[in-house]
């Protein structure tokens, strides 16, 4: 069953189109994230979700019960739909406790007791009740806003960039608190960001949003993997994007031949490679014949771990390449070329066709 | 809205009058060589007090906020001070002292003594919020001190030099006790006689729509200059901590010895003289009611004045910060400009229209208050403005995402954490209010006393003796305004 639907959803600010035709299904108890870079309407979206701002077109249900449908709209504070901002946004005149109980209604007995609840699922120490935001911590704080947004029992939760302001560490700690309360809760969330690997990590549910559009919708790894265009692909992490020729399954390029899954395409088109597809083997332990091609170290940036390897290939062998050309491969410090070395380039798995 | 449209009744009552009776009358009234003596007089006291002013409160501000002069803080709060002494008190302390003073000179002497703490207290904060890395890069650049001092400084005090001539020179335009008591005409005095005297003729509200007009033309002539210029910090990152610069020996002597000399002129005067008066007094002063019943008087309008202005202002507080736009803009700035207007103008056209229109309310408390709302809503407003633009408007929306309706979360909330803003302002109101003379002396019921007008009608029958208790009132109650302005002033620049 599907809880939130969203139907070709326009919106504009003045001569600006924030969102375009826009359509999203969430599952019931599932994890969606809208991925974006800034201004690409992605916060604006999920504003129109909670009822923060309306769409100009288009309709918004929730578990059955319509939402928006121009030009009737129900506001904010009917939806039950839980939403947790950037920096937290707690209220800062009111304690620990007022704030995540501000939800409640005053004269519920076991508010008290529910507080305390929230405060154990956000794994926070009950003796911080009495404080005030300003003394808690950015992570303490932002475990305060998803109590908070928690204790009405929500069924829905909008999650708006909660992470980024915190410092890289803390970051994905807190991910994980956040990701086990709502699958304990089971609570259908939306996570709004701009980090793709956050994005990734995160969702069950990917969507692509640029430009006021979402271009693409789906699972995390097909995504990353299949992504609709170039600007999709390298969105979603570092790509190498290469001409070929397909003919029968098979794609030829400068970095040999690559197996694709549509046997029947044919003619020219770019393919795209994750890095991590490729593989550098030094010259002297290949055997000949096996598939694949020659490149030469040109430079090598050292960065802990990992080491950023720019190759340069041979001179292009088929008439459609003019001259040669440069890919960037990451490879582990310890067995990293020497600059000037040549290496042997093979590749794991399929090549996805842009 | 509504009162933003109330806010242009003085303007439209100005207008009015003149169409009414006619432009030949007009002319009549308006060109005659009284007119042009009161403009000699008011142009001649603007020029030379505003620059003096001007040199006084940079210096001051610069001496207290960015060198090692010993006791800058005890100095700062002492050149704010003189703002607890309503100026027609200063000008009453210096006639007892010497009851020969008046004309030109005087006036000078005065206002600058009363209006000086406008500059100073603008410069002072903008000198606090500056970033010292801009004077180290003229420095680096190659400037000597004095060089980044004129060059680079000074111009980032532009705009807080403007807006102190601003009001220093609207002080100056619609001051009318000060004036009165050293014999010096201005505008305001003379329209005052000419109400006395002919009671709501044209001729007093001819007077009345030049010194209105003035009024506007410093207003234009501040927007003009306030320029596109970008004043605030450009790029992110915290500032450092200001230098102070080192005084040598004989210059910081110089320095105290100025700055000795200022509070002496400004708050010794009034001290001595209303101590010496208090001290011929004795008790007996006190003991009449009238004093109590004054300030009694005094605080119930006071209050009722502060809590209505405020009550006005939220709205459109709210409104011009959730919802700005270009209707909203105007309509602020209307109540912008009716504040900048003198109350005796404000007064006048509330005289003329009740009169007309509004009989019963002619000559009631509703009249004075509503005069008080149209002259003192500016305050009220900028405080709150600043409360409101403080609280975040993300907060609100938790509130609704919450299950609280639009009304409970801006109340719950966001008035909740512009409360001290709003107290500021309403503080603000109440002193100021309380040091009112002009309208209220024009519009109030017959039989109102507060503190300003019982110490005026004392004073001007020469018994300075009788006097002297309500001007220590209106003195105490006015301390608190020096604090508090002091204490926002450093929090804004986030001391």
């Amino acid at each position: 069953m599907s809880t939130l639907e969203l139907n070709a959803i326009d919106k504009s600010y003045g001569p600006l189109r924030v969102a375009e035709k826009i359509d999203l299904s969430v599952e019931a108890g599932s994890r969606t994230a809208i991925v974006g870079p800034s201004g690409s309407g992605k916060t604006t979206l999920l504003r129109m979700i909670a009822g923060f701002e309306f769409p100009d077109r288009g309709r918004i249900s929730l578990d059955g019960k319509v939402l928006f449908d121009a030009p009737a709209a129900v506001p904010a504070h009917q939806r039950r739909i839980g939403y947790v901002p950037q920096d937290g946004a707690l209220f800062p005149h009111m304690s620990i406790a007022a704030n995540i109980g501000f939800g409640l209604s005053d004269n519920n007995a076991g508010k008290p007791q529910r507080v305390a609840e929230l405060m154990e699922l956000v794994e926070l120490d009950a003796r911080m009740l009495k404080s005030w935001p300003h003394e808690l911590s950015g992570g303490q704080q932002q475990r305060v806003a998803l109590a908070r947004a928690l204790a009405q029992r929500p069924t829905l939760m909008l999650l708006d960039e909660p992470f980024s302001a915190l410092d890289t560490g803390l970051r994905t700690s807190i991910r994980k608190v956040v990701e086990q309360v709502l699958a304990e809760t089971g609570v259908t969330s939306i996570l709004v960001t701009h980090d793709q690997s956050e994005a990734l990590s995160f969702a069950d549910q990917l969507a692509v949003m640029r430009k006021g559009k979402l271009v693409q919708v789906g699972r995390p790894r097909d995504l990353y993997l299949y992504p609709s265009d170039e600007e999709a692909a390298r969105f979603l992490g570092d790509a190498i994007i290469v001409p070929a020729r397909l003919e029968s399954g098979w794609a030829n390029c400068e970095l040999g031949q690559i197996p694709i899954f549509d046997r029947t395409r044919t003619g020219n088109a770019q393919i795209m490679l994750r890095p991590e597809q490729l593989q550098l083997r030094d010259t002297v332990t290949c055997e000949n014949g096996s598939d694949g091609c020659l490149a030469t170290v040109t430079e090598s940036d050292f960065g802990g771990h990992a080491s950023l390897l720019t190759l340069q290939l041979p001179s292009a062998p088929l008439d459609m390449h003019r001259g040669a050309r440069v890919i960037q491969v990451r490879s582990l410090s310890i067995h990293a070329p020497k600059v000037g070395s040549t290496v042997f380039l093979t590749v794991m798995g399929h090549a996805h066709i842009l | 809205m509504l009162v933003s449209l109330l806010a242009l009744l003085p303007l439209l009552f100005v207008l009015a009058v003149a169409i009414q009776i006619g432009w030949h009358t007009v002319q009549e009234l308006v060109f005659r060589p009284r007119v042009g003596e009161l403009l000699v007089n008011t142009a001649l006291l603007v020029t030379i007090t505003v620059p003096l002013c001007v040199a006084f409160g940079v210096a001051m501000a610069w001496l207290t906020e960015r060198t090692d002069l010993p006791g800058a803080r005890l100095w700062s709060l002492l050149a704010i001070a003189p703002l607890a002494v309503p100026a027609f008190v200063h000008s009453y302390a210096w006639v007892s002292l010497v009851p020969s003073i008046h004309g030109l000179a005087a006036a000078v002497l005065l206002s600058v003594i009363s209006y000086s703490p406008f500059l100073y207290l603008p410069v002072a904060a903008a000198l606090r919020r500056l970033d010292p890395g801009i004077e180290d890069v003229a420095a680096s650049l190659g400037l000597r001190p004095w060089a980044v001092f004129f060059r680079v400084v000074l111009p980032q005090l532009r705009l807080a030099i403007w807006g102190g001539i601003l009001l220093v020179a609207l002080h100056l335009l619609s001051e009318y006790g000060l004036y009165a008591m050293i014999r010096f005409d201005t505008f305001t005095t003379a329209i005052f006689d000419q109400f006395q005297s002919t009671y709501n003729g044209p001729a007093a509200n001819m007077l009345a729509g030049v010194l209105a007009l003035s009024c506007l033309a410093m207003l234009a002539l501040e927007a003009a200059k306030r320029g596109q210029a970008r004043y605030a910090r450009v790029g992110s990152g915290s500032a450092r901590l200001q230098r102070r610069s080192l005084l040598n020996r004989s210059t910081t002597a110089l320095a105290l010895l100025l700055a000795a000399l200022t509070s002496a002129l400004a708050l010794g005067v009034p001290l001595i003289t209303l101590g010496k008066w208090l001290i011929v007094g004795g008790t007996e002063v006190w003991d009449r009611a009238s004093v109590l019943s004054a300030l009694q008087q005094t605080l119930l309008l006071a209050s009722a004045g502060a809590a209505l202005t405020t009550c006005a202002a939220i709205p459109m507080a709210w409104l011009s910060i959730r919802v700005p736009g270009r209707l909203q803009r105007l309509l602020e700035g209307c109540n912008y400009v009716a504040g900048a207007l003198p109350g005796i103008v404000v007064a006048l056209a509330l005289v003329t229209l009740t009169v007309k229109f509004a009989r019963p309310i002619y000559q009631t408390a509703i009249t004075v208050l509503l005069a008080y709302l149209l002259m003192f809503l500016p305050r009220a407003l900028v405080s709150l403005r600043a409360g409101i633009a403080q609280a975040p408007v993300e907060l609100e929306n938790v509130a609704r995402s919450l299950g609280r309706t639009p009304t409970q979360s801006v109340w719950l909330i966001t008035m909740r954490l512009a409360a001290p803003s709003a107290a500021a302002g309403a503080a603000l109101v109440f002193l100021g209010i309380t040091n009112e003379l002009t309208a209220t002396l024009l519009l109030a019921p017959n039989g109102t006393r507060t503190l300003a007008t019982g110490f005026w009608a004392l004073s001007s029958e020469i018994d300075y003796v009788s006097a002297a208790p309500y001007a220590l009132i209106m003195i105490a109650l006015s301390l608190p305004l020096t604090w508090l302005l002091d204490s926002q002033s450093r929090r804004s620049a986030g001391r």
